[in-house]
């Protein structure tokens, strides 16, 4: 069809052309010139729209089933997504020759999401060896795909918001060393959780072994666990060598010694309209990723639930933001293990779908699962009544069913087992049935419709861009679902720490903040910081503990119901005691800078942080005030003043209460080694 | 002319012009202070004080009227279904079995509550704009009857007692129940209800009837809410209990389970005192039910769930066999379909904690929810066949009655009465208004603070302007065209900048209206006309005519001139009475961040307490007695106990 159209053009151009050398007089001349230029305009226009896909088109990657050399992998994504992958445009009826290359031009490319009405693609593309992973976004007409975001650190996973703006994560995480193990193509199962890529001994890998390695950079990603700086990884990340001195390896209950896996910084969510500048949502402890645009308009992700105590696994969990970064909020996955969750989608049944794996398993055993969207903290269960085991993703084909890309080993005409095909299942499935679409030279994964879906929901904004705090107001301190540190679950909190999360792990107290008789309490709090909270008794014991998680937002207003509630619960209608107060300010000092896509501090000589206002009947709950302007720090001793920090670990029950007023400067020392992306 | 005599030609008429234009707005300056008493004031604009008539208001105008059904009634042989249509003046009676209209009688008054007597041969229509009971023969389906009741009747319920059968109505403008007897047809007794009462649902014996309130009883401002279930006896008209429903309003149904003693009714659970800074998880405001049993105790259960709302909770039904229960979400255009038995085996597994909390529990409700049924839009009214395997769902707004087979839970046809009239802009405004999918996970919309239009008695904290500063009492849309600026600080100069992207940042907390759609909203807010307060063309008492004396007396009754600026009627100024400007009247609060506040219209003020800009005064009584110590908001210090109630009785007939 294409060659066909092609061959018209060219024959109609060349009828112009005859037509102007025959043309006799000036004035023929120019009149069939302009003609000659209008068609030509109409058809290089046409050259450019093309005709839309056919709806029933499958959208998809394909990786090749044999990698040829995959210690060139450098990052996450080189993993996922080994040199020769593509994006691709299949066309009914389905087959191997019937297929329109997306991502032309580009080295690697994979992860495509479809808009909602089905009329854009993005996808995570690299254009060479050299290059960092980006967003583009190609037409489905034809065309070469064009570049959407520059992040620094590279950019992945992209979503579609209603408004045309691309969320996507960044940086990519990235991988230095590696290391053989004792795996080989029969046994997949390598029973080392850590990262692990053949060492070359093996002439390819399969593209299980390669994503478990992309599994295992998640899961350490996912906990944030600081090592050994390297001027490599800062190098390999496109950061500037000593901006980051810290970067951030598995856990180490995923075994990680050995294994360098540098994460130079969280990864984080950004969105990115086209010609604007990216602006980042997520301001976690721990890293999020795998973002995906709910119909209701939340931002759905991944992410790792911190740790209440320094034992417990680290849960990756899923959560919510609007399309702000505001309210975060949990969504489901909370407190069930230390699995795997990966690649969550909306399924327009009710639930939402996505793969789940045990930490110790390889990225290509993942399960599908789901939860119902009515009580998404207790149903999930299996997403089909047979056991699907090997799927690399689900998705909602837009009339009841589902595409599953999964292994499909055993099928008539496989050149390899282990490779992935395409499958649509009715949600009854018994068994994933006849592939929908197979190619055996390629790895057919994370297929998508090409079919109009609800358009989802937008948000305006309830951020003050002109403000550099947030307010927390919770209703009270003493509902929580967790035990009391003193097994007392009667004791009643007078205090509440505020912490902010650092970079290594640890957090610092930014004040406290008195309880009202009815357990609310309310804070200002500076914005885009992780924020902790410790309930403390009358004698300054740790009642309960909660780890840095939540952040708001500059001018962002963010309410609990208490301190680690029950989840899905409404308040109870009840006017809190600690509205009639004015808010205790706290952690003035941190700051945002406004810069587009991430924080950075600034010290604010203005006011030492942690200061209370004196109207509070307990002036000492919030920590010290500086009492003159020499007490107060000066600005440009952030840094310094990083030595005199108090460090609070997680949970040494019955700690004392410790007041901080120079917390605000490491977290300024932090910020400003961050390096903002473009 | 030559150039040089055409530039100073000109130029002395620009200088003309100019000094014509200073001399005017001076002119005009100096008479808004001078009628107004205040020198803070500026140019104001002629039309705040001139120019007004109210037969040029919007809601004055005709209006295309539609097929909305609201009432239902099914025969007792399930072959007959009766439909009240309050807009067009009639009741039709349609064929259950082919779904087509057979008959149709004109009933003047706005027809808007059905019930058939237990024969079937008597149809009770209670009419909502006529304040009267009409009885129908349903044979020649003619009218044989009326009786005169309290104001805006909107409810009735047959019942048999052991003293002869009773009717129940529920007058929602009078804030009472007319308990009349069918043979003779009279008045018997009418108790006091709680506030707008809306639906009646008796026990099968006759020994109970229980009356929903749509609106919490009036409370100040951060006081927690409550709504009224009114429990009487029907035979004698006695109020037995008076049951309470906490935090909970917009109660538009109420059906008892013969089973289990139960009595069900569904109700807007409320979270007026939180500050609202977020929507999600029911955080301003969820759907629920209210389970009364007989000793008196009530449970309140979530009808929502986690990410999934169903707005606005009206209609109910009950099926005989008590197994299930059926509510319309008459803003997510479902019904919810209750399993009772699976409702009761959870309520007795429950803890008292955990039953005291259940309705904030969004993940209770897959639990007894057996199925949501969608609908066309707004779903109000519902009935079941005797046999209960029908149910009749009414569409108000798309001039339909939804047929439900309820042993698949799916659609079996549809009555069709109109067209649904999409060519009226103020039909696709009030579809607007309704409509919970314009707000986060269709957890509300315009009526549900609103409902009908008006208040619904009740204050908010929006977080926009700090929390816990500048509470809110909600005002009334009734009246509002041509009284802008609007919001209580004046800040918002029309309708289409109030219900624009403030509204959808503030509460909707999605995108705001598509151009279309706020261009509809705005048609249709502006044609709704002022609350009835009294019946019509009823002349003022000597009460209320010395009421109004007072409210237009420049002086007091020793002589003292009232200043300009404290008379009633220099703000409230007729036919709308207001002026439309800020003042000050001494209500600033100390979370207030200002002391000038928009002067309200008093068009049926005395249904939208409370009053005040944060909804302090829970009376107009208040206004004068606790919140007017110092003769700001007007001269009241004069005036005994005997003139301010003349002065209420007059406001209370705008």
């Amino acid at each position: 069809m294409t060659c066909g159209f092609k061959s018209s053009r060219l024959g109609l151009s060349k009828g112009l052309l005859l037509a102007l050398g025959n043309a006799h007089s000036s004035a023929q001349a120019r009149s069939v010139a302009g003609l000659a230029s209008a068609i030509l305009l109409c058809a290089l226009a046409g050259a450019g729209c093309g005709r839309h896909p056919p709806a029933g088109a499958l959208v998809l990657t394909q990786t090749p089933v044999a990698v040829r050399d995959p210690d060139a992998a450098s990052g996450a994504l080189d993993v996922r997504y080994p040199p020769g992958s593509r994006v691709v445009l299949a066309l009914p009826p389905f087959g191997p020759a019937n297929v329109r290359v997306l991502s032309r031009g580009l080295l690697a490319a994979g992860g495509p999401v479809v808009s909602h009405d089905a009329r854009r693609v993005v996808f995570a593309g690299k254009a060479d060896a050299t290059s960092h992973w980006q967003i583009y976004e190609a037409r489905l007409t034809g065309g070469r795909p064009r570049v959407v975001t520059a992040m620094e650190g590279g950019a992945m996973e992209p979503a579609l918001l209603p408004t045309g703006e691309v969320v996507f994560s960044s940086p990519v995480p990235v991988l230095l060393a590696v290391r053989r193990t004792e795996a080989d193509s029969s046994s997949p199962n390598v029973g080392d959780s850590t990262l692990l890529i053949n060492a070359g001994l093996r002439p390819a890998v399969s593209a299980g072994d390669v994503n478990s390695a992309a599994s295992a950079a998640f899961r350490a990603h996912s906990e944030g666990v600081e090592t050994a700086s390297s001027p490599r990884a800062g190098l390999a990340t496109g950061l500037k060598p000593g901006v980051n001195e810290t970067s951030r390896v598995g856990p180490s209950n995923a075994s990680t010694s050995g294994n360098e896996l540098r994460m130079p910084q969280g990864v984080a969510l950004y969105a990115k309209l086209a010609g604007g500048r990216p602006k980042r949502l997520t301001f976690g402890s721990a890293s999020a990723f795998d973002p995906t645009v709910l119909t209701d308009g939340r931002i759905l992700f991944v992410s790792a639930q911190p740790r209440a105590r320094t034992h417990d696994a680290a849960d990756r969990s899923l959560f919510t933001i609007n399309n702000d970064g505001t309210e975060l909020t949990a969504f489901a996955c909370q407190h069930e293990g230390d699995g795997l969750v990966r690649r969550p989608r909306e399924l327009f049944d009710g639930r939402v779908g996505f793969l789940a794996m045990d930490s110790h398993a390889l990225a290509n055993h993942a399960r599908a699962e789901a939860v119902r969207l009515a009580r998404p903290h207790a149903s999930r269960g299996p997403l089909f009544a047979f056991a699907l085991q090997r799927c690399r993703s689900v998705e909602a084909a837009g009339d009841g069913t589902f595409l599953v890309c999964a292994e499909a080993s055993g099928f008539v005409g496989r050149s390899r087992r282990g490779s992935d095909a395409v499958f649509r299942l009715a949600r009854d499935a018994r068994s994933l049935g006849e592939p929908l679409f197979d190619d055996p030279a390629w790895n057919d994964i994370e297929a998508t419709a090409l079919a109009p879906r609800p358009k989802p929901k937008g948000h305006l904004s309830t951020m003050q861009a002109d403000k550099r705090m947030g307010t927390i107001l919770c209703l009270d301190a003493n509902r929580s679902s967790d035990r009391s540190a003193g097994g007392n679950d009667n004791a009643v909190a007078e205090r509440v720490r505020v912490l902010a999360g650092l970079e290594d792990g640890e957090s610092t107290c930014l004040g406290e903040v008195p309880v009202q008789s009815d357990g609310s309490f309310l804070a200002e709090v500076p914005a885009d910081v992780p924020l902790g909270f410790e309930t403390l008794d009358a004698q300054g014991r740790v009642l309960r503990h909660v780890p840095p998680t939540i952040w708001v937002r500059p001018g962002e207003n963010r309410t609990c119901i208490g301190c680690h509630e029950p989840h899905n619960r409404s308040p109870r209608n009840h006017r809190p005691l600690a509205v009639n107060l004015p808010a205790v300010r706290l952690g003035e000092r941190f700051q945002t800078t406004g810069f587009p896509n991430g924080i950075a501090g600034a010290a604010d000589t203005r006011t030492a942080s942690a200061s209370v206002s004196s109207s509070l009947p307990q002036p000492e709950a919030a920590g010290r005030r500086a009492s003159s302007p020499a007490e107060a720090p000066k600005a440009g001793s952030a840094v310094e003043s990083a030595s005199v920090l108090e460090r609070v670990s997680p949970l040494p029950a019955g700690t004392p209460a410790v007041r901080s007023e120079s917390a605000a400067d490491t977290i300024a020392a932090r910020d400003s080694a961050r390096s903002p992306s473009p | 002319m030559k150039p040089r005599g055409f530039s100073l030609t000109a130029c002395v008429g620009v200088l003309a012009l100019g000094a014509l234009g200073f001399g005017a707005h001076t002119w005009t300056v100096a008479h808004v202070q001078r009628w107004t008493g205040r020198q803070d004031l500026g140019f104001v604009g002629c039309n705040h004080c001139h120019l007004v008539r109210l037969e040029r208001m919007p809601w004055a105008q005709e209006r295309p009227r539609h097929a909305a059904p609201a009432g239902l009634a099914v025969s007792p042989d399930g072959q007959r279904v009766f439909i009240a249509l309050d807009e067009l003046d009639q009741v039709v009676e349609a064929d259950t079995a082919s779904n087509r209209v057979l008959r149709k009688v004109t009933i003047g008054g706005g027809p808007f509550g059905l019930t058939l007597d237990s024969t079937g041969e008597q149809l009770f229509v209670a009419c909502r704009h006529a304040d009267r009971i009409a009885v129908l023969d349903t044979r020649e389906l003619k009218e044989s009857a009326n009786l005169e009741v309290g104001l805006a009747p909107v409810a009735v319920a047959f019942c048999e007692t052991k003293v002869g059968p009773r009717l129940l109505v529920a007058n929602s403008g009078s804030d009472d129940i007319s308990v009349l007897s069918v043979a003779p047809l009279r008045e018997i007794a009418r108790p006091a209800a709680g506030r707008e009462p809306f639906a009646v649902a008796t026990t099968a014996d006759g020994a109970r009837a229980f009356v929903a309130n749509r609106l919490a009883t009036v409370t100040r401002q951060t006081d927690l809410p409550a709504a009224e279930l009114t429990v009487l006896d029907p035979a004698s008209g006695r109020i037995v209990s008076r049951q309470r429903l906490d935090s909970a309003h917009l109660s538009e149904g109420v059906g008892t389970v013969p089973t289990r003693e139960w009595t069900l009714t569904p109700l807007v659970k409320v979270r007026n005192l939180v500050p609202i800074t977020q929507v999600a998880n029911g955080w301003v405001m969820s759907s629920g039910l209210a389970i009364s049993d007989a000793g008196g105790s009530v449970l309140q259960i979530p009808l929502d769930e986690a990410n999934d709302y169903f707005a606005d909770p009206s209609g109910i039904a009950v099926d005989r066999s008590g197994r299930r229960a059926y509510v319309a979400s008459s803003g997510g255009d479902a019904v919810s379909v209750i399993d009772l038995e699976k409702l009761a085996r959870w309520i007795e597994h429950a803890d008292e904690a955990t039953r005291h909390e259940a309705i904030d529990d969004l993940a209770l409700a897959p639990q007894y929810v057996a199925g949501r049924i969608p609908t066309g839009r707004n779903p109000r009214h519902l009935t079941l066949s005797p046999d209960g395997r029908t149910l009749f769902v009414a569409e108000r707004l798309e001039d339909a009655v939804l047929v439900i087979d309820t042993t698949t839970l799916r659609p079996a046809g549809k009555i069709v009465l109109g067209d649904g009239a999409l060519d009226d802009p103020r039909r696709r405004g009030e579809r607007v208004f309704t409509r919970a999918s314009n707000t986060f996970q269709r957890q509300f919309s315009c009526r549900s603070c609103h409902p009908d239009g008006h208040v619904d008695g009740l204050s908010y904290d929006f977080d926009g302007d700090g929390l816990g500063d500048n509470l809110l009492d909600n005002r009334t849309l009734l009246a509002v065209a041509n009284t802008g600026p609007f919001k209580w600080n004046g800040k918002n100069p029309s309708l289409d900048v109030q219900c624009g992207p403030r509204f959808a940042r503030v509460l909707m907390r999605t995108e705001p209206f598509p151009p279309h759609d706020l261009r509809d909203l705005v048609t249709f807010i502006q044609s709704l006309p002022p609350p009835r307060t009294r019946k019509q063309g009823t002349p003022l008492t000597p009460a209320q005519e010395r009421g109004r004396q007072i409210f237009f007396a420049t002086r007091t009754p020793d002589g003292n001139e009232i200043p300009r600026r404290n008379q009633c009627h220099t703000c409230h100024r007729p036919p709308l009475y207001t002026t439309r400007l800020p003042a000050a009247v001494g209500s600033r609060g100390p979370r207030d961040t200002t002391d000038q506040f928009d002067t309200p219209h008093l068009l049926g003020i005395a249904t939208s307490a409370p009053y005040l800009h944060d909804g302090r005064a829970a009376t107009l009584e208040e206004l004068w007695t606790v919140f007017n110590t110092n003769d700001v908001h007007g001269v009241s210090s004069y005036m005994d106990k005997k003139q301010l109630n003349d002065l209420v009785e007059f406001l209370k007939t705008l």
